[in-house]
């Protein structure tokens, strides 16, 4: 079977025969359909990665500055698969084995003092204390399921060493009874990263990597369109022209994607012309620090007076 | 033919291996790989795993498959100039007779611009096996029909294709032979983020506690320091010198950008080198005196930024400061010592490139101060090596 990821974000398994190098492929097994729309644009050039990663079964690590759409990725790819989510949002004082499982120690302790025989639960059985993180839920699934982890680089590197067994085979031990856990389905895995801290080299190797670049304004106003498909000219044009202008200024906390399509729904709720655009309106919308607006403010006060 | 794109890979500093290529002759059982810009994708997903290497990547890709030699410079970096491929380009353009022999009468920046027109010229009008000028030949694929290797490729040409993105050179800024600029500035934060200890202030060491009361057949509690997690840091910036106004402003923005990662930063100005006092703004009207300075945390991670070339005597010489009203006694070279003596973090960042540390104007006094300082220059390689060097555990 051979599955394919279509401009418009639907996916068809298709029968495919393996083949070499040296050998011509039949053409008519690449059928691609365009049926529907997707809240999601996703490129020619994504649509083939996300494809290849999910034929040869690797974890996909997406990585891009905030609102270049990583983590919808994975949401996008879930639906069009038809799929169930897991998600595992890491943060900093994360140790990496509760994404696979926790034991209930507080449970076990008050089941062997407070022996209760209707609980179901054997106090000398270690595993009906466990509590399932996303990780093992997704390996014990029956069901393939897709499973996100999200802001991975803000975790340890140890963290990420111990996620290497989950990576390349599938499978995470638990430590107190030393049996091993495979996944039933192997779970689609998506990775994303904001670059925060490099990631450690073993890790990136298990990975087929992807570096999503910021939308151009081409791309983004298709990425608009899918948002406000009955508003464009010239006041979305100038919209966008602010936009990338603010962009390039450097300033604390640039704005991005999800910014963007706030500030255009304001826009056009407003029905503000290209005239009072030139004024900048609700910048708070595009500059969410307070240094960035007051620094902002300062500039557009100087070239006023 | 696939393994010699491997090697050319390996010579040009990409960490590829067996893996990558078992991984590749593994692929066709189970993807399609309908063209050549499938393959591209393809061995784009299983070679490079990180941002700085993409740009080498799609050079080294171009010029295997497309038989295109491309320098590893950005449009409007002057280092084109020492190129092989500009050099072939300019000798075969000047016999052709399309530009003029004299020296004098050429314009650098048209000549630059005329080369990289010349190039995209020839990207678009790529028709399988075309010649770059110099290299000659012919390469193994073409946009239709098959090369005799047995590939098969489609000339069908949707929105994606390898050539144009390569044309587009997206990643040449976040090379990591590239200077910082305000591109890759998102880059070196990410860099300068490893400075700073991270981790979970789990100050009851339970696996610990758990062994020693098996132990002891009591409750022994064992608590853990818990790890420090920010850091302070001292940024020194040399504002005087000709090769440093690029840089100063952006430096200042990766170091403000991270700020909030940081227990405490403190950018302190200098003019050339170091004396008895720094200045807390960049118009050098605040001193602070450098003892105060010498007082900080040991631990205190210290960056000294600037070009360390001077003339020796500003260096060597007692009451050697060239500023009006500042004489002193002591050379400054003592002064660096005495900084670096204090902090045992500290590294020095050169916006000169490696390369020029040897001409004979900044040769003197570079070496002294590169003797004293771990010394990289201002570049992402640089910046990461000066980060390990900062991080290392001693």
């Amino acid at each position: 079977m051979c599955t394919i990821f279509s401009a418009s974000g639907k996916l068809f398994e298709v029968e495919s025969k393996p083949f070499g190098f040296s050998r011509y492929p039949v053409a008519s097994i690449y059928r691609m359909q365009f049926t529907g729309t997707a809240k999601y644009h996703i490129s020619d050039e994504l649509a083939q990665i996300v494809n290849m990663a999910l034929a040869m079964e690797k974890p996909l690590l997406l990585t891009g500055e905030p609102g270049t759409g990583k983590t919808q990725l994975a949401f996008a790819i879930a639906e069009a698969l038809g799929l169930e989510m897991e998600i595992l949002r890491a943060k900093s004082t994360f140790r990496g084995e509760e994404a696979c499982y926790t034991q209930d120690t507080v449970l076990r302790l008050n089941d062997s003092r407070f022996p209760d025989a209707n609980s179901g639960r054997n106090v000398q059985n270690f595993d009906d204390y466990i509590i399932w993180g996303p990780i093992g839920r997704a390996f014990r699934s029956e069901k393939r399921k897709v499973l996100l982890l999200d802001e991975i680089d803000k975790t340890e590197s140890d963290v990420q060493d111990n996620l290497l067994d989950v990576l390349e085979d599938s499978q995470f031990t638990i430590r107190e009874t030393n049996v091993t856990v495979k996944a039933a389905q192997k779970p689609v895995i998506i990775i994303t990263s904001n670059a925060k801290r490099e990631l450690s080299d073993p890790f990136l190797r298990r990975c087929f990597c992807h570096h999503i670049s910021f939308p151009g304004v081409d791309e983004m106003k298709q990425i608009l369109a899918l948002h406000f498909p009955d508003f464009s000219g010239p006041v979305l044009e100038a919209a966008l022209r602010i936009f990338y202008e603010l962009r390039s200024r450097g300033f604390e906390k640039a704005p991005a994607t999800s910014e963007l399509i706030q500030y255009v729904d304001a826009i056009r709720r407003q029905g503000y012309t290209v005239e009072e655009l030139q004024q900048v309106p609700l910048p708070g919308i595009l500059l969410k620090r307070a240094a960035d607006l007051l620094g902002f403010k300062g500039e557009r006060g100087g070239r006023g007076g | 033919m696939f393994l010699s794109f491997f090697y050319a890979l390996r010579s040009e500093g990409l960490a590829v291996g067996a893996d990558q290529i078992l991984e590749l002759y593994r692929a066709p059982e189970k993807i399609f790989i309908q063209d050549i810009d499938a393959l591209f994708v393809l061995l784009r997903l299983i070679c490079v795993k990180k941002r700085e290497d993409l740009d080498t990547f799609e050079r080294v890709f171009l010029n295997h498959f497309y038989n295109m030699n491309i320098p590893a410079v950005a449009e409007d970096d002057y280092a084109l100039l020492e190129t092989r491929q500009f050099r072939d380009w300019l000798k075969e353009a000047r016999e052709r007779g399309e530009v003029p022999f004299v020296r004098h009468e050429l314009d650098i920046d048209a000549l630059m611009k005329k080369f990289w027109e010349t190039l995209r010229e020839q990207m678009k009008e790529h028709h399988g096996g075309n010649r770059w000028v110099g290299t000659g030949g012919n390469s193994p694929f073409g946009h239709s029909g098959h090369s005799a290797n047995g590939v098969r490729v489609f000339g069908q040409s949707r929105n994606f294709s390898a050539l144009k993105v390569i044309g587009e050179r997206r990643h040449v800024a976040y090379s990591s032979r590239q200077t910082l600029s305000s591109d890759n500035l998102r880059q070196a934060i990410a860099l300068m983020k490893n400075l700073q200890k991270h981790g979970a202030a789990d100050e009851l060491d339970v696996q610990e506690t758990v062994y020693r009361s098996g132990k002891a057949g009591d409750i022994e509690l064992v608590f853990t320091e818990p790890l420090r997690d920010k850091l302070k840091v001292i940024l020194l910036i040399d504002n005087g010198g000709h090769s440093m106004l690029q840089h100063v402003p952006l430096t200042r923005l990766i170091f403000s950008k991270m700020s909030t990662q940081l227990k405490s930063l403190k950018t302190y100005f200098f003019h050339n080198t170091i004396y008895g006092y720094v200045y807390r703004d960049d118009t050098r009207t605040e001193p602070v005196e450098l003892k105060s300075i010498l007082k900080e945390d040991p631990e205190t991670r210290v960056l000294v930024i600037g070009d360390a070339s001077m003339a020796p005597g500003e260096l060597y010489s007692r009451y050697g400061n060239i500023n009006y009203g500042e004489e002193e006694y002591e050379p400054s070279i003592e002064r660096l010592r005495a900084l670096r003596l204090r902090f045992k973090r500290s590294v020095w960042l050169n916006p000169l490139s490696e390369k020029e540390w040897r001409t004979p104007f900044a040769a003197s006094t570079l070496t002294s101060i590169a003797q004293l300082f771990p010394m990289y220059d201002l570049t992402l390689e640089g910046l990461k090596k000066a980060v390990d060097y900062l991080n290392r555990r001693r």
